[in-house]
């Protein structure tokens, strides 16, 4: 996975203090640190492939220019996901449910193993067509909790609910998805 | 001994690379189709993308996202300045109305200083001796008084009558009301 967090450099909360105060290196450095995850995070939860560098862009123009709208009470990636979750949220309203796929049972990939890979491709299309049929904050809270790492606080607080509904949602998503999959 | 809840709560570290199974997790893996079916749910989840993540090209995206906000401050400059100018010009329409819709000013409360020539021509003194005067009598009045500036030798209009006496003055009058 990618090392994309605070890992190295200023926190988020220092790099956005600069760029309110006018330092567009500071955003450069935020777009960089969070590009990865938020296009992961869109392209998961249904945006096209083609469509994820737009989606990216215009998820970073929301957020700087409403960056006042961001108090720290949410990781500034947690934030990131909100915005990118309601640019979205039309967009599910007039997608139309996809087919699933009925997946055999089979063995946890190996990926140096060429048919492996290929069988964890086919697994990762399939989770991707589930996680399009599950209502959306499900399948926000599975995206940001099983592809994001983030602890059931930061879901709640990016998605505006509380850490036990996001538990709950979690496990309603693992449970309809472990349907949809098989 | 392994639960499922405990394995199920580090399935996301682990499948993002941040941990590694122990061997007790392992063999609890092998053991449980239920964690197993969840652990490839939540191991292709954290998969899923990182295909795009060359086709993100950071440089470009912050290139091209600070160049829509200083469009999109320039713009918000441009609104308030047309914000302002229409607010100005609200101001002004009001400030005329309120000029141009103002009462006139009672005559004779005018401040000396302040009084333009047309507010001096405009106050009336009270004269009742010239009341009772018809058109022909009063015209006959200016007529004297026109003689009168003329005759002085100072000729100053109006003036010209301060060289009359009272008793002059009150001659004048006396002859006007015969």
């Amino acid at each position: 996975m990618t090392a994309d967090r605070e890992t190295d450099g200023p926190p988020d909360a220092a790099l956005v203090a600069a760029y309110r105060k006018g330092d567009e290196r500071a955003a450069a450095v935020l777009v960089r640190r969070h590009l990865a995850a938020v296009g992961r995070y869109l392209y998961s939860c249904g945006a096209e492939r083609s469509d994820v560098e737009d989606l990216v862009q215009e998820t970073f123009f929301r957020a700087f220019r409403k960056v006042d709208g961001w108090r720290g009470d949410a990781s500034f990636r947690s934030w990131l996901f909100t915005i990118a979750g309601n640019l979205l949220k039309d967009d599910y309203r007039k997608r139309r449910a996809r087919p699933t796929i009925p997946l055999e049972d089979r063995e946890v990939p190996d990926r140096a193993d060429p048919e492996g890979d290929l069988a964890a491709r086919e697994a990762e299309r399939r989770v991707r067509e589930g996680l399009g049929r599950l209502p959306r904050l499900q399948r926000e809270v599975f995206l940001l909790r099983a592809q994001q790492g983030l602890e059931y606080d930061d879901i709640a607080a990016a998605l505006g609910t509380t850490p036990g509904a996001a538990r709950v949602h979690y496990h309603h998503a693992v449970k309809r998805l472990k349907e949809l999959v098989r | 001994m392994t639960s499922c809840e405990g394995l199920i709560d580090r399935m996301p570290a682990v499948a993002r690379g941040a941990g590694r199974w122990s061997p007790e997790e392992e063999a609890h893996l092998a053991e449980c189709a239920d964690c197993r079916v969840e652990w490839e749910l939540v191991s292709a989840a954290a998969r899923l993308g990182t295909d795009l993540e060359p086709a993100l090209d950071a440089h470009h995206v912050s290139q091209r996202v600070l160049g829509r906000l200083r469009d999109a401050r320039a713009r918000d400059r441009e609104r308030r300045r047309g914000w302002t100018l229409v607010g100005l010009a609200a101001a002004a329409a009001v400030l005329l109305a309120v000029w141009t819709g103002r009462p006139a000013r009672p005559a004779g409360t005018g401040s000396g200083a302040a009084a333009g020539p047309a507010e001096v021509g405009q106050v009336s003194i009270p004269l009742p001796e010239l009341d009772s005067l018809g058109a022909p009598q009063l015209e006959a009045v200016l007529d004297s008084l026109d003689a009168t500036f003329a005759a002085s030798p100072t000729n100053t209009g109006p003036a010209g009558l301060g060289d009359l006496d009272p008793f002059e003055l009150q001659q004048i009058l006396d002859s006007l009301e015969a």
